[in-house]
C-alpha cells in the first residue's frame, strides 16, 4: 500500500462528501451535539450505588430532609405513616436512608459485585459513531449509485489503497472531532485524564470499518444507510454488551472484544496496559479483516463464505418457522419461567393474526422483488368443488383427530394447541387470512420454486410433531394446486379445517 | 386533478415497489421487530437457565418464615450455618440471625433477594417495610420499560424516514432517474407525495408487524396508538428528510441526512421530556407516546402540513 495514495483516496472522499458550499454544516452539527455532552461539567453518578436517595410516594416527614421526591425513582412509598415501600430495586443511598428510622431492621449483606458505570467519554464515542451513518451510507454506495465507483476501480490504485483510504477518511475525521472534544473535557476539568481517550480513534476505526463493511455490497445509498442505521447501534450494543461480560472471565478477553473492547476503553472501563493492548490488537485485526472483505467485493470476488442452495433452503424453512411460531407459541416462555398468568393473558388472536401476516409478507415482499406476480391462476369451479371434497376427505380419513391449522396433537404441543385452536380466531378471520396466508406461501410461492422443498417445509413448519399426517396432507395439497392451481389447494385447505370441526364438534 | 390523482395512485405503487425489491431496505423494516422478539425470548431462556437460582439458606425453627418465603417463590434449605453455604457458593443467599438482628447475605441481588428482606422485616416488625410484587402479576414496571423499548424501535422507524425521503431523492438525483421521473406531465409536488405516502405505507406496515410480534409475545398497550405516533413519525421524517435533500442542491446526502437525524431524535426528545405538549406535534408525539400519551388531531394535521411543506419546497427548489 502507497500512503500517498491512500491520502488522496482519503482526502478526495471527504471533499466529495463533506465538500461544497455547505462543507460547514457537517462539523458545525457535529460539535454542536458533542461539545455540550464532553465539554459541560454535570454531576453524573460513578456507579449505581453512588444514586441519590430518591423515592416516589409521599415520602414520610422525618425522610423529606433525606430523600428528594422523583416519579422515576425504583423506590416508592406506599404509606407514609408505618414506612412501607414498593420497589424492584432499592440504591443504597435511599437504603441508608430508610435505616435512619428507629426500630428493628434488618442488615443486608450483598456480595455480588457492583457494576461500575462508563465514563461520559463513552457518549462522545457513541455520538460520534452515530454521526457517521450518513458518510458511510455515501462513501461506497453512493459512488456505486453514481457510477463513479468504476471510475475510482478504474485509476491506478489498488482495490486495498481505495478501500483502506475510505476508512482513514472518516476513521480521520471522527477521531479528530473526537480528540477536540476529549481536550475540551480535560481543559475544562469536566472530565478526568486516564486512558480512554487511546478508546476514541478505536471506536471510530471499527465502527467505520464495519459501516464500510455492512455497506460493500449494497447498490444505493438507502440500502447502505438503511442497513448501517439497522447494524451499527445493534453491533455496538451486543459487541459492547459481549465485551463487558467477558471482562468478568477475563478483562483481556473482554478488551478484545471487536469495537466492544474499544467501547470499554473509551468509556473508561478497560485502563490496565494488558487491556489497552488487547483492545488494540483485537480491533485492528478485526478492521483488518473487515476492510479485506470490502476490498474482496470491490474485487467482484464471492465472498469467503458462499451459502450453498440447500442451506439456503434450510434457512428459508427456518425464517418461515420463526416466522410463524415466535408470535405464536413464543409468549409460553414465561410459563416456562413461572409465570403463566403472564402467557395466559397475552391475547393469542394476536399471535395468530401476526404469523399469518408475516407470511403474507414474504410472498408479496418476494414477488415485487422477482418482478413476478403471486402465480395465481383464476379459479376454476371444478378446481374448488375437487378441492373441498379431497379436503373433507382428508378431515375423515385423518378421523378428524388433525389439530387446527395444522398442528399435530401432542403433550409438547398442548400450549400450542390453545394458542391455535378452533376458537381463537372466528372462522371468517381463519378463512380470510390464515389459511390463504398458508397456502400462499406454502402452495403458492415455495410450490414454484421447488416442489419438494414446499412439502418439506410445511412438515417441518405447520406439522413438526405430526410428520405423517403433515406428509400426507402436504402431498394432496400440494397435488391438487399442481393439477387446478393454487384455489384448488386453498379450497381443499378450508374444507379440511370445515370438516375436521364439524366431526370434532 | 384527476390525472394528478391517478398518477399519485401509480407513483405510490412504483415507490412502494422499489421498497420491496431492495432487499436491504425490506429486511430494515423488518428484522428490528422479529430480531427484537427473538432477543427476548433467547435472553427470557438464558436469564431462566442461568440466573433464576431461587435457593435460600435459612436457618432451622422457622416454619411459619419457610411457608412465606415459599409462597414468594423462594426454594428454603434449613441448615444450621446458612451462611457457609453461600460461601461455598452453594446457595445464592442466606439469611440467618446474629443475635436479635436478622442478616440476608446475597450474591444475587433482585426480586428473590428483595422478596426475602421483604419477608423478614414483616417478620421482625421492622422500621420499614418492603413490598415486592408477586410472581404472575403483570407489573406497572414491566409497561414502563416495554414502552422504552416499543419506542425505541419507533425512533429506529421514523429515522427510517428521513433515509427514505433524503436518501432516495440523493440515489436517484445521481443515477438520473428523478429527471426521468420528473419529465411525466404532472405537477412535481404529485411526485414528492407519492414518495412520503409510499415511505409511510411501508413504515407503517413496518411497525404494524413489529407491533404484532411485541403485542404476542409480551402484550403492548395502546397499539393502535404506538402504530399512529410511528406513522406520523415515519411521515413527518420522510418529508423533512425530502425536503432538505431538495433544498440542497449543491450538497451530497451526508448533511441533510445528519441533520434530518438530530433533528428527529431533538424533536422526539422534546416530546419525552414535555409530553402534554408533545402529543399535538407530528415527532414530538412519539415521544410522548413513551410516557404512554397518545398523539392528538392537532399532531395529524401539522403532520399534513409537514407534507404540503415539503410538497411545496420538492416543487419549488428542487433542481
Amino acid at each position: 500500500m502507497r500512503p500517498a495514495r491512500l491520502l488522496a483516496v482519503a482526502w478526495r472522499d471527504l471533499r466529495l462528501i463533506s465538500g461544497g458550499r455547505g462543507w460547514w454544516k457537517l462539523p458545525a452539527l457535529a460539535a454542536g451535539l458533542l461539545l455540550p455532552v464532553g465539554v459541560i461539567p454535570l454531576d453524573i453518578p460513578t456507579s449505581l450505588e453512588a444514586l441519590p436517595a430518591r423515592a416516589q410516594g409521599q415520602i414520610p416527614e422525618s425522610l423529606q430532609a433525606l430523600i428528594e421526591p422523583s416519579a422515576q425513582a425504583p423506590v416508592g412509598f406506599t404509606r407514609a405513616e408505618e414506612p412501607t415501600i414498593r420497589a424492584t430495586r432499592i440504591p443504597l443511598a435511599t437504603r441508608e436512608a430508610l435505616d435512619t428510622l428507629p426500630g428493628p431492621s434488618v442488615r443486608i449483606e450483598d456480595l455480588g459485585s457492583e457494576p461500575e458505570l462508563p465514563g461520559r467519554s463513552l457518549l462522545v464515542a457513541l455520538l460520534a459513531l452515530s454521526l457517521m451513518t450518513g458518510p458511510l451510507a455515501e462513501s461506497l454506495a453512493g459512488e456505486r449509485a453514481k457510477g463513479t465507483l468504476t471510475t475510482l476501480l478504474a485509476a491506478g490504485i489498488s482495490r486495498s489503497e481505495l478501500a483502506w483510504g475510505k476508512w482513514l477518511a472518516w476513521t480521520g475525521s471522527a477521531t479528530l472531532a473526537t480528540a477536540l472534544v476529549a481536550i475540551g473535557g480535560l481543559a475544562s476539568g469536566s472530565q478526568e485524564w486516564g486512558p480512554w481517550p487511546l478508546g476514541l480513534p478505536l471506536v471510530a476505526g471499527a465502527a467505520v470499518a464495519l459501516g464500510l463493511w455492512l455497506g460493500r455490497s449494497a447498490a444505493d445509498e438507502v440500502g447502505s444507510a438503511t442497513r448501517t442505521m439497522r447494524v451499527l447501534p445493534m453491533a455496538a450494543l451486543l459487541l459492547g454488551g459481549a465485551a463487558w461480560f467477558l471482562r468478568g472471565i477475563s478483562p483481556a478477553l473482554g478488551a478484545a472484544v471487536p469495537l466492544g473492547g474499544a467501547l470499554l476503553v473509551a468509556g473508561n472501563l478497560a485502563v490496565s496496559p494488558v487491556e489497552l493492548l488487547a483492545a488494540l490488537v483485537g480491533n485492528g485485526l478485526a478492521i483488518t479483516a473487515m476492510l479485506a472483505g470490502v476490498t474482496r467485493a470491490l474485487d467482484g470476488r464471492p465472498p469467503w463464505v458462499d451459502v450453498p442452495g440447500l442451506l439456503r433452503d434450510l434457512a428459508l424453512i427456518g425464517a418461515a418457522a420463526l416466522c410463524w411460531w415466535l408470535p405464536i407459541i413464543g409468549p409460553g416462555i414465561w410459563g416456562i419461567a413461572g409465570n403463566a398468568e403472564l402467557s395466559a393473558s397475552l391475547d393469542p388472536r394476536v399471535g395468530l393474526a401476526t404469523g399469518a401476516l408475516l407470511f403474507l409478507g414474504i410472498v408479496g415482499i418476494d414477488a415485487a422483488r422477482l418482478h413476478t406476480s403471486t402465480g395465481l391462476k383464476p379459479p376454476s369451479l371444478l378446481g374448488i368443488s375437487v378441492g373441498f371434497a379431497a379436503g373433507g376427505a382428508l378431515a375423515v380419513l385423518t378421523q378428524w383427530e388433525l389439530p387446527e391449522l395444522g398442528l399435530a396433537s401432542g403433550e409438547l404441543a398442548e400450549m400450542a394447541q390453545l394458542r391455535l385452536g378452533r376458537g381463537v380466531l372466528p372462522p371468517v378471520a381463519v378463512f380470510a387470512l390464515v389459511l390463504p396466508a398458508q397456502e400462499l406461501l406454502f402452495r403458492g410461492w415455495l410450490q414454484r420454486r421447488s416442489p419438494l422443498l414446499a412439502l418439506l417445509a410445511w412438515v417441518l413448519v405447520c406439522t413438526p410433531l405430526d410428520p405423517v399426517t403433515g406428509l400426507i396432507s402436504g402431498l394432496l395439497l400440494g397435488g391438487l394446486s399442481r393439477w387446478k392451481g393454487w384455489w384448488a389447494a386453498l379450497a381443499a385447505h378450508l374444507g379440511w379445517w370445515a370438516v375436521a370441526g364439524l366431526l370434532g364438534a | 386533478m384527476s390525472r394528478d390523482l391517478k398518477a399519485l395512485g401509480w407513483l405510490i405503487h412504483a415507490q412502494l415497489l422499489r421498497i420491496a425489491r431492495e432487499g436491504l431496505v425490506v429486511r430494515a423494516l423488518i428484522w428490528p421487530g422479529l430480531l427484537t422478539a427473538l432477543t427476548l425470548v433467547i435472553s427470557s431462556t438464558v436469564v431462566l437457565a442461568f440466573y433464576a437460582d431461587n435457593e435460600l439458606a435459612l436457618e432451622p425453627g422457622h416454619p411459619e418464615l419457610v411457608a412465606q418465603l415459599e409462597e414468594r417463590g423462594l426454594a428454603v434449605i434449613e441448615v444450621p450455618d446458612p451462611r457457609a453455604l453461600l460461601d461455598r457458593e452453594e446457595v445464592p443467599r442466606a439469611a440467618y440471625r446474629e443475635g436479635e438482628q436478622w442478616v440476608l447475605a446475597t450474591t444475587r441481588s433482585g426480586r428473590l433477594s428483595l422478596a426475602t428482606e421483604g419477608v423478614l422485616r414483616e417478620e421482625i416488625g421492622a422500621n420499614w417495610k418492603l413490598k415486592t410484587p408477586k410472581p404472575g402479576a403483570r407489573q406497572v414496571e414491566l409497561g414502563a420499560t416495554l414502552r422504552v423499548l416499543v419506542g425505541m424501535l419507533g425512533v429506529l422507524y421514523a429515522l427510517y424516514g428521513v433515509v427514505f425521503g433524503a436518501a432516495a431523492l440523493s440515489r436517484d438525483r445521481g443515477n438520473g432517474s428523478l429527471d426521468a421521473d420528473l419529465s411525466l406531465p404532472i405537477s412535481r409536488g404529485i411526485h414528492a407525495l407519492a414518495r412520503i405516502l409510499a415511505s409511510s405505507l411501508a413504515l407503517g406496515a413496518g411497525i404494524a408487524v413489529t407491533l404484532g410480534l411485541l403485542g404476542a409475545l409480551i402484550g403492548v398497550e395502546q397499539p393502535v396508538d404506538w402504530w399512529s405516533a410511528v406513522t406520523l413519525a415515519g411521515a413527518t421524517c420522510t418529508a423533512m428528510g425530502l425536503a432538505w435533500m431538495a433544498a440542497s442542491p449543491g450538497e451530497s446526502l451526508t448533511g441533510p441526512l445528519s441533520r434530518g437525524m438530530t433533528l428527529s431524535l431533538g424533536a422526539i426528545t422534546l416530546g419525552f421530556g414535555a409530553p402534554q405538549i408533545g402529543r399535538h406535534l407530528p415527532l414530538a408525539s412519539l415521544g410522548a407516546m413513551v410516557k404512554g400519551v397518545p398523539p392528538s388531531f392537532l399532531a395529524w394535521v401539522l403532520c399534513g402540513l409537514c407534507i404540503a411543506g415539503a410538497c411545496w419546497v420538492f416543487d419549488r427548489k428542487l433542481k
